[in-house]
């Protein structure tokens, strides 16, 4: 029996607003998650994304229980970028827009622990860069919404569509 | 055979002192850990610290970048007696909020260099004031070349119930 295995992944063939994980088995200790990934911003630079929870079979919750902590490397420069309690969602991830070459793509890791235990909140870690001016940096992400249900669905989305091409990847990983 | 392997995983059925694991193999290549767990401190956090061996000798060298304020600090320091540069929720902080914390230590087995350990940690809450968050990345090296067969981890006060730690083996073919 595999220790690691691939819940699912997801490539763009068309840009998209939106990319869900849904109908997630509770049968993992761990969940890990990773993107590879381009907004259609017509910007430059890099733009934040939103990650959010959902339990019991529901949609996400698009309240105002999530808090972010986010530190980072700015081509010189170190500091905090984003710092939310009670916030609508997690930013865990800095995308590289469509101002940007072509073939930069941001990459993030997300580290989503015991998200079927009942008696937590859910917590994750992350690290990511936007590739875009030095940009790098990692954070931390908790769901409070109070039920504190098993994770069963995780929705990414932005302000902007996603590009073709962007790859997200969710794994799963026992404990036994 | 397979990559990952689990060597072992705990769940508190109430708060602990510590998690130990002894007697691990020296079949694999590296080891990886995963640990979601709060402190029954008083305050928004405890410091946590993990050992090799049972050594608390002043044997470990750490470094880390990470932040608690709007200022991204580094440190860097030799001669400590544990890799402590990571940090729970404690009884202050928002209520099951669990930290996480996850630890690589690769080529554990080398017996002719030192060994070094590679991890990550939140102290997450829901909260913008200083030093009620944190975020640690650091990097560690034991100064012993001997073949790491034990690793303790444990923070000021015990872990609480619901803590998990989980221990990973993985081979490299």
């Amino acid at each position: 029996m595999a220790i690691m295995e691939a819940i699912a992944t997801t490539y763009l063939e068309a840009d998209a607003a939106t990319v869900e994980f849904t109908s997630i088995p509770a049968t993992y200790e761990h969940l890990t998650l990773h993107y590879t990934a381009r907004s259609a911003g017509s910007g430059g630079g890099h733009v934040i994304m939103y990650l959010q929870f959902g339990t019991g079979g529901g949609a996400v919750d698009t309240g105002t229980n999530y808090s972010i902590h986010y530190i980072r490397g700015y081509a010189s420069a170190v500091g905090t970028s984003v710092k939310t309690a009670d916030g609508t969602y997690i930013s865990a991830g800095r995308i590289p827009q469509e101002g940007e070459p072509a073939d930069v793509y941001g990459i993030t890791k997300v580290d989503i622990l015991d998200y079927a235990n009942t008696n937590k909140n859910t917590t994750l870690q992350f690290a990511t860069t936007g590739h875009i001016n030095g940009e790098i940096g990692f954070g931390s992400g908790g769901w409070f919404g109070g039920t504190q249900g098993a994770v069963d669905r995780i929705k990414l989305s932005m302000a902007n569509n996603w590009v073709r091409g962007s790859q997200f990847s969710l794994y799963g990983i026992k404990s036994a | 055979m397979a990559v990952w392997n689990v060597i072992d995983h705990t769940e508190l059925s109430g708060a602990t002192a510590s998690w130990d694991v002894t007697s691990i193999s020296s079949s694999y290549d590296h080891l990886y850990g995963v640990v979601s767990a709060r402190s029954d401190d008083t305050g928004d956090h405890d410091q946590c610290l993990l050992r090799l061996n049972n050594d608390s000798g002043s044997t470990y060298t750490l470094t880390h970048i990470g932040a608690g304020t709007d200022t991204v600090s580094a440190g860097y320091s030799t001669g400590t007696t544990s890799f402590n540069w990571w940090y729970v929720p404690a009884t202050d902080a928002v209520a099951n909020y669990f930290g996480t914390f996850t630890f690589w230590i690769p080529d554990y087995t080398n017996t002719t260099h030192y060994k070094h350990m590679l991890g990550q940690s939140t102290f997450p809450n829901n909260s913008t004031t200083n030093s009620e968050w944190l975020l640690y990345n650091g990097t560690g090296a034991w100064a012993d070349t001997s073949v790491v067969d034990q690793i303790t981890l444990s923070c000021g006060n015990n872990f609480v119930q619901y803590s998990t730690f989980t221990l990973y083996g993985i081979n490299g073919v």
